[in-house]
This record gives C-alpha cells, sequence and structure tokens, in this order.
C-alpha cells in the first residue's frame, strides 16, 4: 500500500477527513521504514518553515503601521460626517445596545473603560448601558469646553476625564502588550524618576508615538492614559500623560502624572513627573498638588497651547516629525 | 459586528499579518506597506466583514488579492532585498546560531521563489497554522488543489533545502 505525499502531510496537519484514513497510514507508517523517514522529514521541515519567520512575529510592531491603523476614518461615522467631530456621547452609549452581535472582548474592554471613565471619578456605580448613556450625554455638553483646551488653558477642572472623552470621541483600548509578545520585562520600571530621564520602555515610547489624546493605553495591569498634546518649540512636541502602576503585591498604585517631550535625537525624555502612592480601586485623577505642580512647570513654559485633534492627528501622522503646520 | 472597533483588533492581528505579508512579498517595508494598504481596506469594508468568522482569515484573504492585484508587478525589482532588516533582527539575539541564521534565510529565499501560488498555501498551512479547509476558503479554492499546491511547495522546499548540501 502506498501513501502518498499529499495524504502522509495531511496525517501530519491533522487535517484527513476520516478516521479511517488515519488508521490506513499509521498502519502504514509501521510496515514502512521509508515511510517513516519520509514523514520525519516532513516534521523536521514543518519546524524550519515555521522558525524561518519566527523573527517577524516577534518583531515590534513599527509605530507608523499603529499610528495608520487607529488614524484610519470609522467606518460607521463616515456616513454621519467627519470623524474628527466628537461624537455624541449618548451616540457612543447607545451603540453596544443597538448592536445584537454577541460582544468581543474588545468591546467588552471599551465598555468597562467608558464605564470607568465616566462614573470613575465620583467613584458611583452607575455603569449601565442607560445610565452611562446619561452621563455620556453629560460629557458631550462638556465638549466645547473641552474644545476651550485648545487655546492654551491650563486649569484642571475636575471634570477632566469627562471632557477628554468626548474631546476624543471614543476611547479604547490597545492592548500594546500583544503587539509586543516578548514584552521587555527588563525596562527600568520608575522610567520617569526624574527630570532629563530618557524614555526607554517601547510600549510607552509607542503609545507617545501613535496614540491619540484621551486614549488609555493599557499595558500589563498598568494603565497609560494620553492626556494632550502641545509643541514646546518649532518641532519639538510634548504630550502629557497619566500613568497608573500596580506595585507587586501591595495594596497600592503609583499614579504619575508627567510631560514627556521629544529630544533632538527623536526619541523621548523626562520634562515633568509627579509621581503619588493611591490605594488601588478606584480610577483616580490627578491629586491637587500634582496639577499644581503641573500648572507651574507649564507656567515657566510661557504660553503653551495645546494641539486640536485635528492638529494632533496630522502630527501623530507624521511621526511627529518636523514643526507643526501652521495655519 | 458592525459597532466594535475594528481597529483595535486589526491592532492585535499585526505581528501575523506582518509576517504573511512578508512571506507573500519577500521584503520587509514591501510588507508593511502591504499590511498598511489591507487594513486600511479592511476598515473601509467593514460591513462586509462576517462576524463569527476568522477575522484574520479574511485579513489574510485581503491581503493576498490586494497583494496580487497591486504589488506583485512591483516584486521582481525587488528580490534583493530580501533579507534587508533580517539580518540585524537576528543578530541581536546571541543565542542564535551561525547555521540556523543562515538556515533560517534559506528557507525564506526559497519561499520567495515558489510560485505566487503554492507561497500562498505554504504561508497560511504551514507557517499561520490554518488548517486546509480555512485555506482554501481564504485562497477560494477547491481542498484538493489547497493539498496539492501545499505538497508541491513542501517538496521544492525539500530539494532546495538538501541542494543546500545538508
Amino acid at each position: 500500500m502506498t501513501i502518498d505525499t499529499m495524504t502522509l502531510l495531511a496525517y501530519l496537519d491533522g487535517q484527513l477527513e476520516h478516521e479511517a484514513d488515519y488508521e490506513r497510514v499509521e498502519q502504514a507508517l509501521q510496515q514502512d521504514a521509508g515511510l517513516r523517514e519520509r514523514l520525519q522529514a516532513l516534521v523536521q521541515q514543518s519546524a524550519t518553515i515555521r522558525s524561518a519567520f519566527r523573527t517577524k512575529l516577534e518583531e515590534p510592531v513599527p509605530p507608523q503601521l499603529v499610528a495608520a491603523i487607529l488614524n484610519a476614518p470609522w467606518p460607521q461615522t463616515q456616513a454621519v460626517g467627519q470623524r474628527s467631530k466628537p461624537q455624541s456621547a449618548a451616540d457612543l452609549a447607545a451603540r453596544p445596545a443597538v448592536d445584537p452581535a454577541p460582544p468581543s472582548p474588545w468591546r467588552r474592554l471599551w465598555r468597562h473603560w467608558v464605564g470607568a471613565l465616566l462614573g470613575g471619578p465620583s467613584g458611583s456605580g452607575n455603569q449601565g448601558g442607560a445610565r452611562s448613556g446619561a452621563g455620556g450625554a453629560a460629557a458631550g455638553g462638556g465638549a466645547s469646553a473641552g474644545a476651550g483646551r485648545g487655546a492654551g488653558l491650563v486649569a484642571w477642572a475636575p471634570g477632566r476625564l469627562l471632557q477628554g472623552v468626548a474631546l476624543a470621541s471614543l476611547v479604547w483600548v490597545v492592548l500594546l502588550l500583544w503587539v509586543w509578545p516578548q514584552a521587555v520585562p527588563s525596562a527600568p520600571r520608575p522610567h520617569w524618576a526624574q527630570s532629563g530621564a530618557p524614555v526607554h520602555d517601547e510600549r510607552v515610547l509607542t503609545a507617545l508615538q501613535a496614540v491619540a489624546s484621551a486614549q488609555v493605553v493599557r499595558i500589563g495591569a498598568d494603565t497609560l492614559e494620553v492626556l494632550g498634546s502641545f509643541e514646546r518649540a518649532p518641532g519639538q512636541h510634548c504630550r502629557e500623560v497619566q500613568e497608573l502602576r500596580q506595585s507587586v503585591g501591595a495594596q497600592t498604585q503609583k499614579q504619575t502624572l508627567a510631560v514627556l517631550c521629544q529630544t533632538p535625537d527623536s526619541g523621548w525624555e523626562v520634562a515633568f513627573a509627579a509621581s503619588e502612592t493611591v490605594p488601588v480601586g478606584a480610577f483616580e485623577t490627578a491629586s491637587g498638588a500634582q496639577q499644581a505642580a503641573l500648572q507651574a512647570f507649564y507656567e515657566g513654559l510661557g504660553a503653551v497651547q495645546f494641539l486640536s485633534a485635528d492638529e494632533e492627528n496630522a502630527r501623530l501622522t507624521a511621526g511627529w516629525q518636523g514643526p507643526a503646520p501652521r495655519p | 459586528m458592525a459597532s466594535s472597533d475594528p481597529r483595535a483588533e486589526l491592532i492585535s492581528l499585526l505581528p501575523r499579518l506582518r509576517r504573511f505579508a512578508y512571506g507573500l512579498t519577500g521584503d520587509g517595508h514591501q510588507a508593511d506597506d502591504l499590511v498598511q494598504a489591507g487594513c486600511l481596506k479592511a476598515i473601509e469594508r467593514w460591513s462586509q466583514y462576517q462576524g463569527g468568522t476568522s477575522l484574520a482569515s479574511w485579513l489574510f484573504r485581503i491581503l493576498q488579492t490586494t497583494w496580487l492585484d497591486e504589488y506583485r508587478t512591483r516584486q521582481r525589482q525587488q528580490t534583493d532585498s530580501w533579507d534587508e532588516g533580517f539580518e540585524e533582527l537576528m543578530g541581536d539575539d546571541g543565542t542564535t546560531l551561525l547555521e540556523a541564521r543562515s538556515e533560517a534565510r534559506a528557507v525564506r529565499r526559497l519561499v520567495a521563489d515558489l510560485p505566487e501560488d503554492q507561497r500562498a498555501v505554504l504561508m497560511l498551512v504551514a507557517v499561520e497554522g490554518l488548517s486546509y479547509k480555512e485555506a482554501a476558503e481564504v485562497l477560494e479554492l477547491p481542498l484538493g488543489t489547497v493539498m496539492s499546491r501545499l505538497a508541491r511547495a513542501r517538496a521544492r522546499l525539500a530539494e532546495g533545502l538538501g541542494a543546500k548540501g545538508r
């Protein structure tokens, strides 16, 4: 009885149709040393092929590619209007309810974050669909106030996160960890310990490089939210971020408010950072002390002009290279 | 699946899409161009995506057709750059033996030299781990054609690797 390569391959790949086919191949394998050798060679070759392409899988995804996808128009809103326009928050909240499809893990995360952000600062548990719709409407009302950030104000309203939600029109979570299967555990943990320290953490770098403001990035158990961007000097951009890091085995987390600025060699460095230890649990906004310190930092810089969503998009797409186009 | 944000799902697939595109194009830069073009197409046509089916398969299909339609003609000019960027990456890995490196390179070169139709099947099944049926759906081919192309591709690889003096 002869077994052709196609059948042998299908046997190896577990793709034979019937149990009887497997038995037939196994019988032949028992009797035929040559066939066993052929199978062995195929096994070997499978491993060789896979490993030849493994490095590509483990290679970091270029931030420009992530940025191009993040900045692509959202398909559902194309018909309604351009995407940079803040979507009505009611629309946001309504969407999961209209869709009969089973929720994907992504959508669950998305809901989680919208819920956490909308209901978060007050700590109340109103995160059900209808209630977050109401919260969303309030956030939508804050959109015009939020747009005022573009006019250079640095004031920290308590509802800042709400404004962020409305401004960005959607918040969603990028599991960057997935993008780096070989995540760098060796990255220095307190990566923004002091001013002037370069940012080394690849995942933070990509968030800076590719993620629009008001998006929350999950890095393992930690989160990083980009709050806004501005141009400090022609061609030098800075991004304000808030990070929450869980301390291992502790009931506390470290919350850092920081401003990271571009360096001449296209890296990023810490320009300002204020950290506090806060209890694990509720989604915390920065404390008054942190905000005051940040405000003082901004005053030291002179007039800080935050980029609008459109301006920021243009910078993201350009990879933060070159000075921002002037109107 | 009209309402989940496709972009987040696409981003999570990027490592695999880049690997598949790299196999198709044999060139790192072209692979990334192809992945970007394919992802943007997918976002545009998101309404055509059948929820409940494999998103990866759908994307593989888009990449494959995009490659055939738009990029293939450019490929011939690019054969020299096959290993660009890869050497560096491998070099970072102190444990990688020179031998393994050159074998991996030989395999990628052989894959690049396969006929177009065999290459796609090989990448989908042997590298991406799709079942024959899934690969047949992605490439819109009968199952038997997938099987015979796969067998031919692997025979060619065996030949090529044997000829490299093993």
